[in-house]
């Protein structure tokens, strides 16, 4: 197992792959409301750097009873930064690219802030709080079931 | 093997299943379990480790274990109401293996709550009960306009050509039922008559040049009719107010109620507003509390605001003439009055040639 790189500081720093087995155990025990859901893309994939998430759309918006399929990608100096996080699922949201489904780190605040604690059951919730910040709750949406 | 489910609402329930089941065979577990009315199998979506799993997949394609959990949603926007179900699971060990074997869970399914949904109605309707109706349905989309105009040319079966309904149905207000009774008995008596009777009649005049001019784009500037006959009012309403033109003006009426009952639509109507009439866009810019107030004003309530031409009393409906009082108004135009106040005269005498005659004669000195 290849280990992470070591950090600076006083505090205990966790190898990159334990850190994504620490992630991969808290998917599937389903902690929370399940409102989001994460798993790895791709179960044979000892590096665990693809992923894919499910977002289901807030109550009081207009993505309320969608389900939002996400890519994140966790290249090798995860958790140092941040994964890339790209919609699958179409969407009409600020932080979002409308040609590819990337989450613009520049407009979106979790990534542009990334700190090493940070999880992707983070950012999947962000995104979810993102979809009813007042700029994005009653934009106009593609039709369900359409994908990037 | 056991699988927990987790619903939406916060609860969760277990279901026993094969690692070869389908699918669609744990959705049609859920509902038998769940009851049809809370999850018809139709409508779920089940979600595994971020995955929306497909129906003909199975458990084991997934890697679904007894350690996963599923969630379960219902699509098509439908939000199911508060399920009142109940468990006799400890919510701390649902995932737990070692959990001892509990009895079946008490199901005690509510029906969801019905969706309201609010319809549009599509087209316009058979019977129209007032003109402010048909002119929203007309704003609205201009391949109703389309329709209508077909509908009318086939009922004068090819006698009617298509200027001739649209002149009507530009002099009805767009309401084809009227429209067709001008088509049958004849349009120039009531717009003429129309036109000195009023702020109504008034307008009337300004707006058949502009409709003339507006017949190339019909399909297009059809739905919008306010927009040109306000263009032609522009430059003669420096008068009153810049947008005093519009207080008059029957689809602007309809516009009206149409913003206070969906106050959303007036900005996209102010988008198309720009690409069909720039000028009256400006003038709504610079006049920005006017056209505020206007919005704003009471439905009911005299104006006290006159037009270009006022009148003392403005009767905003069209009198018919029978063909003797045509007759008579042509003789009376002969003597060499202008028509307008020769009709005028001549309703104000209770339709007695007489009488008109020797008013108009009075008061040939004066001036409008």
């Amino acid at each position: 197992m290849t280990l992470g790189s070591s950090g600076a500081g006083s505090s205990v720093v966790v190898p990159r792959n334990f850190r994504l087995l620490e992630e991969l155990e808290r998917g599937e025990k389903g902690i929370g409301d399940g409102t989001v859901s994460y798993g790895m893309d791709d179960a044979d994939d000892i590096y665990m750097r693809s992923w894919t998430g499910t977002i289901i759309g807030p109550h009081n918006t207009v993505h309320e009873g969608r389900i939002y399929q996400l890519k994140l990608f966790c290249d090798k100096d995860y958790p140092e930064k941040p994964p890339s996080v790209r919609f699958h699922s179409r969407i009409n949201m600020t932080c979002v690219n409308h040609e590819t489904g990337m989450v613009d780190p520049r407009k979106f605040g979790l990534l542009a802030n990334w700190q090493r604690d940070y999880t992707m059951e983070n950012i999947l919730t962000q995104l979810k709080k993102e979809m009813a910040a007042s700029q994005n709750r009653k934009l106009v949406q593609p039709p369900e079931g359409t994908f990037f | 093997m056991k699988l927990t489910v987790k619903t939406l609402k916060g609860t969760h329930f277990e279901i026993r299943v094969q690692p070869n089941d389908t699918i669609m065979a744990v959705k049609k577990n859920i509902e038998e379990i769940q009851g049809k009315d809370s999850y018809p199998w139709g409508q779920q979506l089940l979600i595994f480790n971020g995955k929306v799993l497909k129906d003909e997949s199975t458990l084991e394609e997934n890697k679904v274990n007894e350690d996963g959990f599923l969630v379960v949603m219902l699509s098509k926007g439908k939000t199911s109401g508060s399920t009142g179900t109940s468990s006799s699971q400890h919510s701390n060990t649902p995932a737990t293996r070692q959990a001892p074997p509990l009895e079946a869970p008490q199901q005690a399914p509510q029906p969801p709550v019905a969706p309201i949904t609010t319809s549009q109605p599509e087209g316009l309707p058979a019977q129209a009960p007032n003109t402010h109706d048909n002119a929203a349905s007309n704003l609205l989309s201009g391949r109703n306009v389309d329709t209508i105009i077909n509908q009318l040319m086939e009922m004068g079966g090819g006698s009617w050509d298509k200027d001739k309904v649209q002149r009507a149905l530009r002099a009805a207000y767009n309401n084809p039922e009227r429209a067709v009774e001008y088509l049958y008995s004849g349009i120039p008596v009531t717009a003429e008559i129309a036109v000195p009777i009023g702020g109504q009649g008034a307008n009337t005049t300004d707006r058949a040049p502009t409709g003339e001019a507006g017949l190339s784009g019909i399909p297009n500037t059809a739905p919008l009719d306010l927009f040109p006959q306000g263009a032609s009012n522009a430059g003669g309403g420096a008068g009153g107010g810049p947008l005093d033109f519009l207080r008059n003006n029957p689809q602007f009426q309809a516009v009206r109620e149409m913003v206070h009952t969906n106050p959303q639509i007036l900005q996209p109507m102010l988008v198309e507003l720009s690409k069909q009439n720039p000028q009256i866009l400006r003038l709504i810019e610079e006049n920005h509390d006017e056209f505020l107030q206007l919005l704003n004003e009471p439905f009911e309530g005299g104006e006290g605001d006159f037009l270009d031409q006022p009148e003392e009393d403005e009767m905003p409906h069209a009198i018919s003439v029978t063909p003797e009082e045509q007759e008579a108004i042509g003789r009376l135009e002969s003597m060499g009055f202008d028509r307008a106040r020769v009709i005028e005269a001549f309703l104000a005498c209770d339709r007695n040639e007489e009488l008109a005659a020797n008013y108009l004669l009075e008061h040939a000195g004066e001036e409008d």
